[in-house]
């Protein structure tokens, strides 16, 4: 019984107690957005009126400045002019008219995965905004959501409070951000390029233990989270399958889904909207 | 010291001139760019005065009163859509603070240790390069998802000194001879 007191001892040695709650080191991994966000129908609108409003009160255009007299360019130049002239008279006259003006086309055209191939230009290939992650939902898939901020949370092998952000005790040799490493680590692999925010915690959060629950045949009261905030630039979670069995990339707004409530609403002002 | 700049030529310096402008062939005025005997067909020269001095001030949109009013009430309506914007970013920005200084100030509870050793920063701030901002379309091949560890030594298993991940995961070093991005070969090719 004596050695069992004396592993004891020095396990309790080893983790960072604070008044009888365990200082534990969690870390808010996030991806930040890909790509631009979608414009609001309003900024659409918006930036089409200014547009309008510029084409009519520019000056004229120096057409002989920019094309020479005689070329192609010039030609396919006056063409597209006269198309321009015709769809903006019928714009003005009814705006419920189902038929698209140019000005619109060229809003469209930005949205459209494979750019125009004409004989003299090369095709550039593009991506397209919404990927195939987006459309089957897959949560483990950092394609998903592009335009959007996605989190990682991860799930403990246990019935309630299973899915939480990635956390681990503090030891006593090691700093917030060092403890933060070692158990992401740990308990997601180390087949992640991930680098730290600085050494200050972003967010804070104490929660008692159940009863029941004891540590390592430690009794602690509950344990103290300092968040520590992370951004992954490559690579995937792989599960260790002891500590946590799945994980999620998700957006903020989809973490309500996932984590208990008390949880979320101590988690959510650390995190972006967008 | 002698003085290099002293020698005497053979020919004064008028007679050297004419010789120069003998053997000198110097363009006919019409070739002359910006002259006013310049050729009359070469209308470039024209063309840019035109543009430069001559092209027409943008007035104001004549509106009618009923034109007015719409223009200022959209005027309003993205003011106000601004407004809102602005306003959601600065209260998102303050939840954050918030719970950054009371992760802090909880911290610093713990005792000086902790505390300390998280309010340090480093004297230059650095970012790593791979931080990239959002662009219209996201790369044409996706995420990395082959990420491999710079040490992939087995034996350095067990690291003596618990070592600092901000240190470490530093930018990559700007060896500009070995970490330069390989020219793109080919010039189609987007940049992933």
């Amino acid at each position: 019984k004596s050695q069992s007191d004396i592993l004891n001892l020095l396990k309790s040695d080893k983790n960072e107690v604070h008044e009888g709650y365990r200082i534990v080191a969690g870390i808010v991994l996030s991806r930040t957005p890909i790509i631009l966000r979608d414009p609001h129908p309003f900024e659409r609108e918006y930036y089409l009126y200014q547009q309008r409003l510029e084409h009519i009160h520019a000056p004229p255009f120096p057409v002989d400045f920019y094309f020479k007299k005689g070329s192609v360019a010039e030609k396919k130049w006056r063409e597209k002019k006269e198309r321009e002239k015709a769809d903006a008279l019928l714009a003005f006259g009814s705006r419920k008219t189902k038929n698209k003006t140019s000005f619109e086309k060229i809003d469209e055209e930005e949205t459209i995965d494979s750019s125009d191939v004409s004989s003299d230009e090369e095709e550039i290939k593009i991506a397209n905004r919404i990927t195939s992650a987006d459309l089957i939902n897959d949560v483990k898939s950092l394609d998903r959501a592009l335009q959007r901020t996605l989190y990682l949370i991860v799930k403990k092998p246990r019935e309630t409070h299973s899915w939480q952000f990635p956390q681990g005790g503090v030891e006593k040799t090691e700093t917030l951000v060092q403890a933060a490493n070692r158990e992401l680590e740990e308990e997601c692999g180390n087949c992640m390029d991930v680098w730290f925010v600085g050494r200050r915690p972003i967010g804070y959060y104490k929660y008692d233990y159940p009863k029941c629950f004891v540590k390592e045949n430690i009794e602690y009261k509950g344990a103290k989270v300092f968040f520590m905030a992370a951004h992954i630039f490559a690579g995937q979670v792989k599960v260790d399958n002891k500590e946590i069995i799945d994980f999620a990339w998700v957006t903020k707004q989809e973490i309500k889904n996932y984590v208990h409530t008390e949880y979320y609403e101590a988690v959510k002002d650390m995190l972006s909207e967008h | 010291m002698s003085n290099h700049f002293s020698y005497r030529s053979a020919l004064s310096t008028s007679i050297r001139g004419i010789l120069a402008r003998t053997v000198k062939k110097s363009k006919p005025k019409s070739e002359i760019p910006g002259s006013q005997n310049a050729n009359i067909t070469d209308t470039r020269y024209q063309i840019i005065k035109r543009i430069l001095y001559e092209t027409p001030k943008t007035e104001l949109p004549k509106m009618t009163e009923q034109d007015l009013e719409r223009h200022e009430t959209i005027d309003r309506a993205w003011k106000l859509f601004l407004r809102n914007q602005q306003e959601e970013r600065e209260n998102e920005l303050a939840a954050k603070y918030r719970k950054l200084n009371e992760a802090n100030l909880e911290l610093e509870k713990l005792g000086p240790r902790l505390f300390n050793s998280a309010q340090i920063g480093n004297k230059i701030m650095m970012f790593p390069r791979q931080m990239k901002i959002p662009t219209e379309t996201p790369p044409l091949n996706g995420w990395n998802y082959d990420y491999k560890p710079l040490s992939s030594d087995p034996t350095k298993n067990s690291k003596p000194l618990p070592s600092d991940p901000i240190k470490d995961s530093e930018p990559l070093p700007s060896n500009p001879i070995k970490d330069s991005e390989p020219l793109p070969s080919d010039p189609n090719k987007v940049s992933s």
